[in-house]
């Protein structure tokens, strides 16, 4: 009878594991031009809420120091620039990133170069909601010969100058991803062990979700689901470019918003670029900054790219190929049996 | 009852010992398993729709609704049927989440940035925490 009884206990208990209280906070917010996702396990809802109150704050403040198009210190000193003036008094971060980005242009051939923000205007992408235009490849050709590059940029104490008035600085590749470091350290000062940061698609995750990882999807750039799921160890970072997230159709063509410096045409043929970035103090900027100049790569140089960048784990798919490299298929799940009945699969490295 | 079997029902009630005990109880821990583990709802009953940085409510996809929000930039109506649900129009100019159409499978999400709506079909099972896109 004391096993019948025994039994009975075990079974109850096993029932009620799976029926316990998870503590977890979520909250979606509108700034910084896209959606933040934040969640937060194991936190009273009042920690977890002062904690992303915090971080959304310091997002707001951010948008306003880093903005592309609307007035900002970034479009300021843009001005500056453009009108052959030194921009002074420029704040230790603005100069800080100024610096990295610039690091990553040289280290990635300038496939990475935020400074064609000309380029960017003339296919209208910077504005919230563009509109679709004929390009002018002459025209394109001018802006693209003016080789803005931020080479020219020369940083003396806190003023910042450009050797070429046509350098436009554009952060859209970088400014996300830095804030997710920003809110990824924000939330560790706050004694937060566990959380989940989504950044317009680009993700950090600090601890677990309870007994098991924070598992991510990766957007299917065709579909409206995930294509793949994987599981996003603590200080881990991912990020994508795709061609579906900004772009326009004219004439059967589509335009997207990532855009090779030297043709100064959008990439066509890829549709999206995954990179997972192992922890490191700015494994957040990597993770938005690292897939640009593997989405822009000819096909044969993605490989030197990757190794000179040391980019260890990603994703591409295409037309019917998705190529990714040893580490990243063991790590990620398709959700669908068919994708890799349908597409080539080709492992690199 | 034949004699045989009243014999075999005696034996078993007095030869029930540890061994037997500990079979059933590992049958019975791997029946709780697998209704954990194999107990899925893939396609998911109830939409989330968020607004303006908060949930505006949860709609079960098993009904015809529309739901009409007006928003910063004009009106976006969010349309469940059959099971499914889709933004039916938006007032922005790109029209991305009128595009993708309909969802239903759980943690499947379409988001009108401009107009700061989202919709989200929640399921029992999730298949991932948040998405990278």
């Amino acid at each position: 009878m004391h096993f019948i009884k025994f039994f009975i206990i075990v079974i109850t208990l096993s029932f009620l594991q799976s029926c316990s209280q998870t503590s977890l906070y979520q909250s979606k917010h509108y700034v910084f031009g896209t959606i933040v996702d934040i969640s937060i396990y194991g936190e009273s809802d009042e920690k977890a809420e002062e904690a992303t109150q915090a971080v959304l704050k310091e997002f707001t403040r951010l948008h306003h120091s880093l903005h592309a198009w609307k007035k900002s210190d970034l479009t300021d000193l843009n001005e500056s620039i453009a009108k052959n003036k030194p921009y002074r008094n420029a704040s230790a971060e603005l100069i800080e990133i100024i610096k990295e980005v610039k690091r990553l242009e040289d280290a990635s051939h300038h496939l990475f170069n935020p400074a064609i923000g000309e380029i960017i205007d003339y296919w209208g992408f910077h504005q919230d909601e563009f509109n679709p235009i004929h390009p002018d490849p002459s025209k394109i050709n001018i802006l693209v010969k003016r080789y803005p590059s931020l080479d020219q940029i020369r940083i003396l104490g806190s003023t910042i100058s450009s050797t070429n008035p046509h350098v436009k600085i554009d952060l859209g590749g970088y400014a996300k991803g830095y804030a997710l470091d920003r809110a990824s350290k924000i939330l560790r000062d706050h004694h937060i062990k566990n959380a989940l940061i989504n950044i317009g698609g680009n993700i950090i995750a600090i601890g677990q979700n309870g007994d098991r990882p924070w598992r991510v999807g990766i957007q299917d750039p065709r579909g409206s689901q995930a294509i793949a799921k994987l599981d996003l160890p603590d200080g881990w970072a991912i990020g994508t470019s795709g061609d579906y997230q900004r772009y326009f159709m004219i004439d059967g063509v589509r335009y997207c918003h990532l855009i090779d410096p030297f043709t100064g045409f959008p990439v066509q043929g890829v549709y999206s670029v995954t990179v997972l970035i192992e922890p490191a103090q700015n494994a957040g900027a990597l993770s938005d900054v690292l897939s640009k100049p593997l989405f822009i790569a000819k096909r044969e140089d993605r490989r030197a790219i990757a190794e000179k960048l040391n980019i260890r784990h990603y994703l591409i798919i295409e037309d019917n190929v998705i190529s990714v490299t040893q580490t990243m298929a063991d790590i990620i799940q398709f959700l669908d049996v068919h994708t890799q009945k349908k597409n080539r699969l080709e492992i690199t490295h | 009852m034949s004699t045989l079997r009243k014999k075999i029902v005696l034996k078993l009630r007095t030869k029930f010992f540890v061994g037997d005990s500990l079979i059933i109880l590992i049958s019975l821990i791997f029946i709780v398993f697998a209704f954990k583990a194999f107990w899925h709802f893939e396609t998911g009953s109830v939409v989330q729709v968020n607004f303006q940085g908060n949930t505006y409510g949860n709609f079960s996809l098993f009904q015809d609704k529309k739901i009409s929000l007006i928003g910063k930039e004009g009106e976006s109506i969010i349309e469940i049927k059959e099971g499914r649900a889709r933004f039916k129009s938006a007032p922005c100019k790109n029209q991305y989440c009128v595009q993708q159409g309909w969802i239903h499978f759980t943690g499947q999400m379409l988001i009108c940035i401009p107009n700061e709506v989202s919709i989200e079909i929640l399921g029992k099972s999730k298949a991932y925490d948040s998405l990278n896109y």
